[in-house]
């Protein structure tokens, strides 16, 4: 998996920040605006992806670690998880902290919603905006992992090895290719 | 790589920037949604009228006074269910009526027709109290259609939902009756302010309202605007929790299917075994 040329490397310098943002903001909005944790943890994936892309296996794994983002999976999960169990005093996944149930957490998500049509107000809606924390941390721990694993199984073809080998074959094949086409 | 990252933190740290820019709200407050409006009881022009023409033969429900159980012979399997709704108390100041304009009346197989009878009933959902029943005549004979015009105004607290539905009861379960309309309009007005939303629904059922129960108290309930979140991670949060380990048992078996006999081994690892 070669990278790619400086035009795909710059537009994902650029890109890539504006992706991790949208994703996030769709994951912290989940409960005052369309999308979610899932919707944001695959769009913080995609940023993901366009990075492997851009840039090629060999770079990516000296960056990105495996072990790193199974362990940002498990943690989204278990957050999950544990924050169902938090709410056992009523029932499993209870929402204890929406609307003043708890008034010394009210500023943990805990203020009354405005009722009607409103703009909404992000310290709203008790546990689902950390529910949504947790799945938007698993997701993109997964999509990223799914990713990681088919990286890691690539064997690159016979000539790409040769490429990779080092930057000066790169450039070698450049100037064959520029050769061939000022021959033409 | 370096680039992209040194890029991405530095857009992240101007986001937060542009949040706390906003939060500080040098624009004013964000405009919110006008929905109230001037409302007079005199001129109908801001009043909600509904009218509907379905001739509806039967509608048959349970008296919720009546501690006995009622059963009913219904002859058309189609239930007839109005919902009056106001949203919020706060934006309403006085008092409001409703009007209710029909023209029906109570049909009867056979037997005592003192022991029957039928009409509308406007049930307060959020009391549980029948707060007005409109009792129709019994007719002179078995069955016998007698038509008949009524007009009531009543008295309705805005805060509370209210539910309209043709009642038929018989007491002692013999005979099959049946209250029937032709038309049902209803008005609802008030002084100040006008409620903030008015809602009449037909064809309903009146035993299925989760989905309106959920609509009408997700925002007092869990405080989110966003409803089919709230469902999501409130209501059917264990749901959720299925959704959460499908997708980590398929990245496991992702993990199983690309399998190597080594970790993840970084090229200058590679180098040193080599």
């Amino acid at each position: 998996m070669t990278p790619m040329s400086k035009i795909v490397v710059l537009v994902t310098n650029l890109l890539c920040g504006f992706i991790l943002v949208f994703g996030f903001y769709v994951i912290v909005h989940g409960h005052l605006t369309p999308g979610g944790g899932f919707q944001g943890g695959a769009v913080v994936a995609s940023a993901c992806a366009l990075v492997v892309i851009a840039y090629g296996d060999k770079r990516v794994k000296e960056r990105l670690s495996y072990d790193a983002f199974s362990a940002i999976e498990a943690s989204g999960l278990i957050a999950f998880v544990g924050l169902g169990f938090f709410g056992l005093g009523a029932t499993f996944f209870y929402n204890f902290l929406a609307v003043e149930r708890i008034s010394s957490l009210r500023w943990l998500f805990g203020a009354k919603a405005l009722i009607g049509p409103n703009p909404g107000d992000i310290n709203t809606g008790g546990v689902i905006p950390l529910l949504n924390l947790a799945v938007g941390t698993e997701v993109l721990g997964a999509l990223s992992i799914v990713l990681l694993l088919m990286l890691m199984t690539y064997t690159p073809k016979r000539g790409e090895a040769e490429i990779e080998e080092s930057t000066a074959g790169r450039r070698a094949q450049e100037t064959g290719e520029k050769h061939e086409t000022g021959g033409n | 790589m370096k680039k992209t990252i040194a890029f991405s933190a530095l857009i992240v740290v101007f986001a937060f920037f542009l949040m706390a820019v906003a939060k500080m709200r040098p624009f004013g407050e964000p405009p919110m949604a006008n929905v109230s409006t001037d409302w007079d009881i005199k001129s109908t022009k801001n009043s909600t009228w509904r009218s509907w023409h379905d001739v509806v033969n039967t509608m048959v429900d349970k008296d919720d006074n009546n501690d006995s159980e009622v059963e009913f012979t219904t002859r058309s399997s189609k239930s007839l269910v109005g919902k009056v709704t106001f949203a919020s108390k706060t934006s309403y100041s006085g008092r409001s009526w409703m009007r209710i304009n029909t023209r029906g009346g109570c049909w009867k197989s056979s037997g005592k027709i003192q022991d029957s009878f039928a009409g509308v009933q406007v049930y307060n959902k959020t009391t549980h109290k029948v707060a007005y029943y409109l009792d129709f005549p019994s007719p002179v004979k078995p069955g016998v259609y007698e038509w008949h015009r009524y007009e009531r105004k009543i008295a309705i607290n805005p805060s509370d939902t209210y539910s309209i539905r043709m009642v038929g009861i018989d007491k002692w379960k013999e005979h099959a009756v049946a209250a029937y309309w032709e038309y049902l309009n209803i008005e609802v007005s008030g002084e100040g302010q006008a409620p903030q939303e008015t809602k009449f629904e037909l064809g309903e059922r009146a035993e299925l309202e989760m989905d309106d129960y959920i609509i009408e108290h997700c925002q007092r309930e869990t405080g989110a605007n966003n409803v089919v979140t709230a469902v999501v991670f409130d209501y059917r949060g264990f749901d959720t929790l299925g959704e959460a380990t499908v997708l980590f048992s398929a990245v496991t078996g992702v993990g199983v299917l690309f399998r190597r006999r080594k970790r993840w081994v970084k090229p200058e690892e590679k180098k040193q075994e080599a």
